[in-house]
């Protein structure tokens, strides 16, 4: 815009300059070029102030819209303006007045008047003259009419060289020449007009005429009537032209001539003072319009130089306020502003370089925060960090299970108010307050503690130790829930026991059966009825107690058995069908779900069928004294795992024994073993699975079975 | 742009200025009205007979008593007319007439546009000879067919003084005759 605004300037100068060259030149103005002219230099500047008003309205939006620098250009503008604006106004007002002044001072009435006097004293001169002439003409006339007619050239020659006219010419009435005399033949006309015979039939008469030489010619023309007294009879009543011409004498006549050219051109110049006065003062007029237009262009130019680079830096200042370090200002020359531009740079270069590594490091935090947080989180072993005060600062999702917290929240909560069943975790806070009691500042204490009764028992290992940090000491609690470890390693001694009492029973009880059946087949023969009854009796009581200790000592190595599972890919719903076929006469109602299409699944098949026997036995003794007796078998798949449900309406498992019913030697039948489930429960661990056990409202009991489907899959 | 959208106002007046011809260059008053034209055709010439008012404008009797030649010229074009563009002109003929009061020696020379001059002391006189009827002889163009012959009177401005001609917001100068077009068809 301001390339254009220039050159709409530089164009309307050029033909401002052309303009007032064209007033000094009349040939110019008086055409239509000078019109022109004027048109092109009314447009130029039309065009150069509606550029500027669109320039104004535009720096008044920017000032509306507070961008920066617009306001120190408008000020700049407003003052370059007035710089030029009121100096330019005084000189325009001046020469205006001193132009017209001047105009009106060329056309004074006094000038008009002298010249009007000059052309009159000129007519009343030539007037005289011609009077002169007529009169001269009239003497000659009159000394030829009454002189005989053979006198007249001699009368004619006579006079004229008396009166000192230059011309005399007589004609006749038919225009022929009829005497002549004359000083200066240039000047002698042999020829008169008809209209000129006509008009002096009326009289005599005289005028001026311009010789080629431009000088002034007077002409008298006079008629002659002949008398009859000297003249012969043939004359008489005739008549005859006497023609005169004089020079004006050639000072007058140029002076004449010259006053009456100054005054037709004072005339026309009249005309042109209130032209000359409007194109003068158009003229300065666009002159004026023109400098203050450019000027205020120029100023806008200069005032967004001086400006841009404030502007720049401001609007860099405000950019990297709001945090965007990349802005770089091109270089502005090699003055101040220019050393200033780069000063920033410089430290915007540097501001970024360290807002750059400070994300990073920030990002690094983070992540570490983050992977911190999701180890604590997914961490089996409960965390609690915990102030000098006892207030928690921090803890991850497994010890808010385990503490059973009272709230979802429970940050700078003291640990006492927020764990729920206080009375439970007491060993726990009592295990805290006594560590910080110590008052050591590296403490690093352990412990192993059993929480809850009986049914509900846990085996906690507590650990506390400091951790020192600017904001002050705090500590950190872990406490590892051992209780299935234990559980485990309760199970490993019991395996143990089981081996050992199986070994050491097993190996007499052969003998013993052997030795029974010996006494009883050596010794029968050789007793009397009642003996033989009471021997009988005996011996066969020690042989099925013996059965009896067998089949117990068998299940003991079953259970302590090393396990080795021998897996085969199978339809596990077969393997169900056949072992309920086993009870499907024993008055029970069995009822399957299953699903369409049956996956088969790796597994070992004759462990699970003692599962599934161990399960649909305990469902027959449950359900022996209910009325319709029923099982209902489900099986489910989901996206990894297969699901095994078996209910019943039994009678259910008594609640004292439902937490420990895995265990060996667990049983509310008075006959058995107490080591089906828990049997059942080692064969679905090594097949990597779950089993759950619970009694379901009204009565019975629901055992869901889940086996991970790959892993059985792929063995 | 968004100058220009909401200014249109303005860019319309200023182009309305710039485009308005009678701010640019003057209408032509008709202050002559020309009429009783007679066409003759010969073989080689057109005769144009007209007649022109006997009155001249207060405004010129005053520029020609102050001694200022006024000439009039009396144009004649053939045009062939064009529906959607200017007018072709195939030829044009301008033909001058004059008259000039000399003060000093109070008479009026009249130059008819033969370039005879006459003179005259009666000023009526002298108008009447200027503006008599004019026979006019043009050169006949070869292709009248479709052709229009356009005849008008303007003062000649070019011929008047420079400082008159300078007067360029006087609108008195702009002294013309009525135009009258001929069909040539028609002749």
């Amino acid at each position: 815009m301001k390339y254009l605004i220039t050159s709409v300037a530089v164009v309307g100068l050029g033909f401002l300059i052309l303009l007032a060259q064209s007033l000094s030149n009349t040939d110019l103005v008086s055409n239509d070029t000078f019109k022109v002219l004027l048109v092109i230099s009314i447009s130029f500047v039309v065009c150069l102030f509606f550029l500027i008003i669109f320039q104004v309205l535009k720096l008044l939006q920017s000032v509306r819209k507070e961008i920066t620098g617009s306001k120190l250009t408008l000020r700049l503008v407003i003052a370059f303006g007035l710089m030029v604006l009121i100096p330019v106004s005084i000189v325009y007002l001046v020469s205006v007045n001193f132009l017209t002044k001047s105009i009106e001072s060329w056309f004074d009435v006094r000038v008009e008047s002298a010249l009007e006097g000059g052309l009159n004293l000129g007519q009343k001169t030539i007037d005289i003259l011609i009077d002169d002439i007529e009169l001269k003409g009239k003497s000659i006339a009159y000394a030829i009419a009454n002189n005989p007619y053979e006198k007249r050239e001699d009368i004619l020659i006579d006079l004229r060289e008396k009166f000192s006219i230059s011309s005399a010419v007589l004609y006749k009435n038919d225009g022929s020449i009829s005497a002549i005399s004359d000083s200066n033949p240039t000047i002698r006309s042999s020829t008169i007009s008809l209209e000129d015979i006509r008009r002096v039939q009326n009289g005599y008469f005289g005028r001026i005429e311009e010789t080629k030489n431009k000088n002034l010619l007077l002409k008298a023309f006079i008629p002659i009537f002949y008398n009859d007294k000297n003249q012969t009879i043939d004359l008489i009543g005739s008549k005859e032209i006497l023609m005169l011409s004089q020079l004006v004498p050639e000072s007058i006549s140029n002076m004449a001539i010259s006053v009456e050219s100054v005054f037709e051109e004072y005339q026309q110049l009249r005309y042109s003072r209130n032209s000359l006065k409007i194109i003068y003062t158009l003229t300065l007029t666009i002159v004026l319009m023109l400098a203050i237009l450019t000027s205020v262009a120029i100023s806008f130019v200069l005032s967004r130089r001086f400006t841009r680079p404030l502007s720049l830096l401001s609007e860099a200042t405000n950019q990297i306020a709001k945090g965007n370090y990349k802005k770089i200002i091109p270089e502005i020359g090699k003055d101040e502003l220019g050393t200033l531009v780069k000063s920033f740079n410089s430290m915007t270069y540097q501001l970024d370089t360290a807002t750059k590594n400070s994300k990073k490091n920030r990002k690094r935090l983070e992540e570490a925060r983050a992977f911190l947080d999701a180890t604590l989180t997914n961490l089996a072993t409960s965390i609690v960090v915990i102030d000098k005060n006892v207030n928690i600062k921090l803890y991850n999702k497994s010890a808010a299970k385990l503490l059973n917290f009272k709230l979802s929240n429970v940050v700078d909560e003291n640990i006492k108010n927020a764990i729920k069943d206080t009375q439970k975790f007491q060993k726990v806070i009592t295990f805290i307050e006594e560590s910080l009691r110590k008052k050591n500042k590296t403490i690093d204490i352990s412990k192993e503690i059993i929480l809850g009764s009986k049914e509900d028992e846990k085996t906690l290992i507590l650990k506390l130790s400091a951790l020192h940090e600017s904001s002050g000491i705090s500590y950190i609690l872990v406490l590892e829930d051992i209780t299935t470890v234990a559980k485990a390693q309760r199970q490993i001694a019991w395996s143990e026991i089981a081996r050992r009492l199986a070994h050491e029973i097993k190996n007499p009880l052969t003998p013993i059966q052997l030795s029974a059946e010996r006494v009883q087949n050596k010794i029968i023969d050789k007793l009397n009825e009642a003996d033989k009854k009471i021997l009988n009796k005996s011996t066969n009581t020690i042989i099925k107690q013996v059965d009896a200790l067998k089949l117990m000592v068998n299940e003991f190595a079953e259970y302590s058995r090393t396990p080795s599972v021998v897996r085969k890919s199978m339809n596990i719903a077969e393997l169900i069908d056949e072992v309920s076929y086993l009870y499907s006469d024993q008055n029970i109602e069995i009822k399957k779900n299953y699903p369409k299409k049956i996956k088969e699944i790796k597994i070992d098949e004759n462990k699970f069928r003692q599962v599934f026997i161990n399960i649909f036995d305990n469902s027959k003794a449950a359900t022996e004294k209910i009325n319709n007796p029923k099982i209902i078998i489900t099986v489910k798949y989901n996206k990894n795992f297969i699901m095994l449900k078996f209910e019943d309406n039994g009678i259910g498992i008594p609640t004292e024994i439902i937490d420990k019913i895995y265990e060996p030697y667990v049983t509310s039948k008075k006959t058995g073993t107490g080591l089906g489930l828990a049997i059942v429960n080692k064969i679905i661990e090594e097949h990597s699975g779950e089993i759950e056990i619970k009694n379901t409202k009204p009565n019975g009991v629901r055992i869901l079975i889940t086996l991970p489907l790959m892993e059985i899959k792929n063995g | 742009m968004f100058y220009f959208r909401k200014n249109n106002l303005h860019i319309l007046l200023f182009f309305i200025f710039i485009a308005n011809p009678s701010l640019t260059f003057p209408n032509i008053n008709n202050q002559i009205s020309i009429s009783q034209i007679k066409l003759e055709n010969n073989q080689e010439n057109i005769i144009i007979d007209l007649k022109q008012s006997s009155q001249l404008p207060p405004k010129i009797i005053e520029l020609l008593e102050r001694g200022i030649p006024i000439a009039f010229n009396l144009k004649i074009d053939l045009i062939k007319e064009e529906k959607y563009w200017f007018d072709k002109v195939l030829s044009q003929n301008n033909f001058i007439y004059e008259i000039k009061y000399y003060s000093l020696r109070k008479v009026f020379e009249v130059i008819d546009i033969n370039g005879n001059k006459k003179i005259f002391e009666d000023e009526q006189e002298a108008i009447n000879n200027l503006l008599s009827d004019k026979e006019i002889i043009i050169k006949k163009y070869s292709y009248l067919n479709n052709t229009k012959l356009k005849i008008w009177v303007e003062l000649d401005k070019k011929r008047l003084p420079k400082a008159i001609q300078a007067d360029i917001f006087n609108k008195s100068w702009d002294v013309g005759s009525n135009i009258i077009i001929f069909d040539m068809n028609e002749l």
